[in-house]
């Protein structure tokens, strides 16, 4: 036993060791982990979606799927237990995952580009994007509600693999070298079926299962000493900029401008740009300077008050304005109550308040068309409100002109839907097309600027990208000017909008470019505030939109701090007799914020800092059930219920290797058996005969 | 399903081992002792050819440059044990029952030591192998990188012990050119093994390594007093 044990030991030492040993590096080949994206695992209220391996990782020989013919001939022909195949990006999709998931013999997919590989259309996301928790339902236009059968599908392309249920992992090659390596090995060793075979294994280790309620009740049992959960809530802030000033003691009626920030992919942390929805914040942006250069005495005039919300997490069912509706049922819009400075907080903002809801979704195919969705139910019973809206849109003369709401289709994907579920409120929807996306690469990785046309490789430089991207700079302009005009009048109750209301193309342009093309740029660097100047490093890539895991109050990710920073630079009111030290200590009460802003360079190093003061707040955007740990009966039936799975420090690994058949691998454990019983039987004998065989002298 | 490969590996590397333990060394707590004692001696014995390793900068890389002086360290180590245990030997006259020294008396005093010597070279040298035959992957340069390397490290433990009982018998006797035979042998049979180095030329080494193994299987055989009458004699008896 003792030497068992002994040995044991020794074994397991070397086990650890061996990672870095000769041998394995002869072995294996590492892939590194960064040059990879990789699928992991969401929850829901009543799902889990998205990819993982078993705890070991997953091995399978490697297949290559680059044709029609050798996609049928491994579905067909293909006799090993376990595959993984190498899928060309234009063979990717829900279809073949699917029948991947069918055939059982499957253990990983890795996806890669072929040379030369043109972009097909393609979406990951569903093809009705928010029917889950949409506005209609059987009762109230159920001709709209489903999708599938009947109804419009918004997005022809999607054919909702983010939904996915995947028991293997998939990850994507983000590297040439990487892809041919694997390619190389696949084409030396696998051509005939003889081993040793190219393989792999795949690692991807989730720890959240089911769905959000049983994960997050697991997460909260403590069953050792060390506390570990298994996944968190995705969540992130809502930015609120009120144009007026906020009160502490009344809410007049308020104009809901809104847009959604954030953007999804299949392999969620690694998402682009998502370039087309982010056009609508970019707009809302751009509208927010039209308005915000009205004098103070404009402002404070108007009636209603306008206030920008740029919402997180609405690729996940709507998460923030779920969570910015169930704030203001509680009162605690734009700020959460607080007993002890009672009277220093604005006055809550409830959603009795809001008078009309503007909202910008997807823009960038934006051709002289503009659509004003807004939703023929309620539409049909109080039309008024709505046709005034349109016309006041059209009324500001531009290039686009507003084209009629395409007929029997239901209110687009919006969060406007989920507004309307709580109180019927006047709403538009601005986006470029009617019945179908124009965008057909809707939250797909392919969805850069690229894909709304610009052009650019390594070598472009910087002013010409400006410069590609000056004519849908302009239309978006133009939008965000009608919807200037619109609100002022909507919230001044005049005809005529002054001529300040207006928005420089090259400000959009700047916008787009800073968010879409490269985040280190000069407008971002000019709005930061001072003190996190040293904190910020800004890539010479566009900021990813995931939403990703809440990170709790006063933690803004990068694009919605900017985008906030950006709002209160545009609709603030500049101190210009404030320095640093008294701007930051100036705010009387809540209902506004001082905030020290770089400011532009004003000669070649030093810059012009300024402090600005804006009702510019943060709010969190994730479900309430989630940051409570409250769940009810019904919170299977409640949106943004939505976990991502947590995963270990070395949970994604990707590594080759030849494989042996099983037969010789049998034939070394025949041979270790030959030689443990001809060890044993040639010993006992030396054993017993040791008198006879070692005598110095013969027997007489 | 490459545990397969792993106990494969495991029972070819140490399945005599296993059965020498079993059968004449688990009884005796004396000999027990005496196989801890080989095995520290070649763990010291490692220890100083690492720390030469270590201190010759510019060598590091020559394979061949540290088996040499680890063979040398190795046969070093070997004289000091023989050393060690034979003031021991006069010591313990004295504080052993009869049972006891004669557990350890004549040649199994050098066969268990040299045993330890054995097995300790054979965990450290094939760890390192068997820890990735677990894995799913395959050497990919030789097909039978594990079988091969199980091969040599039985080859080797059962060497050292042959070697030890060589080594001691010639040093007790003053007969210091067998000592130094010993030593070329085993300098030989190691380097050996920088053949494994090329593709192709390791079942030589395999080869080579096992015939002289059995000639010093039986070189130990006829130093211990052991005869072909013996083993005719042997055989008849059993009948």
């Amino acid at each position: 036993m003792k030497k068992i044990t002994y040995f044991c030991f020794i074994i397991n030492l070397g086990l650890s060791l061996g990672q870095n040993s000769l041998v394995y590096q002869l072995t294996y080949t590492d892939f590194d982990e960064t040059h990879y994206d990789k699928c992991v695992r969401l929850l829901n209220g009543s799902h889990q979606i998205g990819c993982q391996s078993t705890n070991a990782g997953n091995v399978g020989v490697l297949h290559i799927i680059d044709s029609q013919k050798t996609k049928e001939d491994f579905f067909n022909k293909g006799y090993l237990k376990s595959y993984v195949t190498l899928v060309d990006a234009s063979f990717f999709g829900k279809s073949i995952v699917q029948r991947f998931k069918a055939s059982g013999k499957v253990q990983g997919v890795i996806v890669y580009e072929p040379d030369n590989f043109i972009v097909q259309p393609w979406s990951p996301e569903l093809s009705c994007p928010g029917n889950r928790f949409g506005l209609y339902n059987s009762s109230s236009g159920s001709e709209y509600q489903n999708c599938n059968s009947g109804a419009n599908q918004w997005n022809p392309t999607g054919d909702g693999l983010t939904e996915e249920d995947i028991p293997f992992p998939v990850f994507y090659l983000k590297n040439s070298t990487d892809r041919d390596r694997l390619i190389n090995c696949t084409n030396t060793h696998n051509q005939d079926d003889t081993y040793p075979l190219c393989a792999v294994q795949m690692k991807s280790r989730m720890f959240g299962a089911v769905d959000s309620q049983t994960c997050t009740r697991r997460s909260n049992w403590q069953t050792s000493l060390t506390a570990e959960g298994y996944c968190d809530p995705i969540g992130g802030r809502n930015i609120v900029s009120s144009l007026q000033k906020l009160s502490t003691s009344s809410t007049v009626g308020t104009i809901l401008v809104t847009a959604p920030i954030d953007s999804r992919s299949f392999m969620s942390s690694f998402t682009s740009p998502g370039s087309d929805l982010a056009t609508g914040f970019i707009t809302l942006l751009a509208t927010s300077k039209a308005l915000g250069n009205l004098n103070s005495a404009d402002k404070s005039s108007l009636t209603k008050n306008i206030i920008f919300t740029l919402l997180e997490g609405e690729a996940f069912d709507n998460l923030g304005t779920t969570r910015m509706l169930y704030d203001m049922k509680n009162g605690n819009f734009p700020l959460e109550k607080d007993e002890k400075n009672k009277n220093s907080l604005p006055f809550p903002i409830k959603i009795d308040n809001i008078t009309n809801v503007v909202e910008f979704r997807q823009l960038g195919n934006l051709a002289d068309k503009l659509y004003a969705h807004y939703d023929p139910v309620s539409y049909s019973k109080n039309p008024t409100e709505i046709d005034q809206m349109v016309q006041q849109l059209n009324s500001t003369k531009t290039s686009i002109t507003v084209a009629n709401q395409p007929s029997n289709i239901g209110l687009v994907p919006s969060s406007l839907q989920t507004i309307l579920r709580e109180r019927e409120i006047p709403g538009v929807v601005l986006t470029d097309y009617g019945k179908n996306f124009k965008n057909q690469r809707y939250f797909s990785r392919y969805d850069t600027l690229k894909n709304l046309g610009i052009k650019y490789n390594d070598s472009t430089s910087d002013d010409e990208v400006l410069l590609q991207l000056q004519p849908l700079a302009k239309k978006l302009t133009d939008v965000a000017t009608m919807a200037a005009g619109i609100l002022y009048k909507l919230a001044s109750g005049k005809t005529t909008v002054p001529t300040d209301v207006k928005v420089e193309s090259n400000l959009t342009a700047q916008l787009l470019y800073c968010y879409l093309y490269k985040a280190n740029c000069s407008l971002f660097q000019k709005v930061l505030p001072t003190n996190q100047v040293s904190a910020v490093k800004l890539p010479n890539s566009p900021l990813p939109r995931y939403t990703s895991v809440y990170q709790g109050a006063n933690t803004l990710t990068l694009p919605s701090g900017f985008a906030s920073y950006l709002l209160v630079y545009f609709t603030g009111v500049s101190q210009p007799h404030l320095n640093q030290t008294t701007c930051v200590a100036n705010a009387s009460d809540q209902t506004s914020r001082y905030f020290y802003l770089s400011g532009p360079v004003y000669n070649s190093t030093t810059r012009n800092n300024t402090c600005v003061m804006s009702s510019t707040f943060d709010t969190a955007a994730v479900s309430p059930a989630l940051q409570q740990n409250k769940f009810d009966k019904d919170s299977a039936s409640t949106a943004g219920l939505w976990t991502e799975s947590r995963w270990s420090k070395n949970a994604f690994k990707l590594t080759m290797f030849l494989q042996q058949d099983e037969t010789s691998q049998g034939m070394v454990l025949l041979a270790g058996c030959i030689m443990l019983v001809l060890g044993f039987t040639s010993v006992y004998f030396v054993n017993s005969k040791a008198n006879v065989l070692f005598r110095s002298t013969p027997p007489l | 399903m490459t545990l397969m490969v792993f106990f494969g590996c495991v029972f070819i590397a140490f399945g005599p081992s296993m059965a020498i333990f079993v059968f004449t060394v688990m009884k005796h707590p004396l000999r027990i002792i005496l196989l801890v004692i080989g095995a520290f001696f070649w763990l010291l014995s490692l220890l100083f050819s690492a720390l030469l390793w270590l201190a010759v900068v510019p060598l590091k890389q020559e394979l061949a440059f540290s088996l040499v002086f680890s063979v040398i360290f190795q046969e070093a180590f070997r004289f000091a044990l023989f050393k060690l245990l034979n003031k021991a030997e006069s010591g313990l006259d004295e504080a052993l029952t009869d049972e006891e020294k004669h557990s350890i008396s004549g040649h199994k005093l050098p066969y268990v030591s040299g045993f330890g010597f054995g097995l300790m070279y054979g965990l450290f040298s094939i760890v390192n192998v068997l820890s990735s035959s677990i894995g799913p992957g395959n050497v990919g340069k030789s097909e039978h990188f594990f079988l091969i390397s199980a091969f040599l490290t039985n080859c080797f433990i059962l060497l050292h012990l042959f070697w030890n009982i060589i080594a001691f018998h010639a040093l007790k006797h003053n007969s210091y050119y067998k000592a130094f035979l010993v030593l070329l042998c085993h300098m030989f049979t190691s380097c050996l093994s920088l053949l494994n180095l090329q593709q192709n030329t390791s079942f030589v080494a395999v080869l080579i390594d096992h015939v002289v193994l059995v000639v010093v299987a039986l070189w130990a055989f006829f130093t211990v007093g052991g005869s072909f009458r013996n083993v005719k004699t042997s055989f008849s008896c059993q009948s």
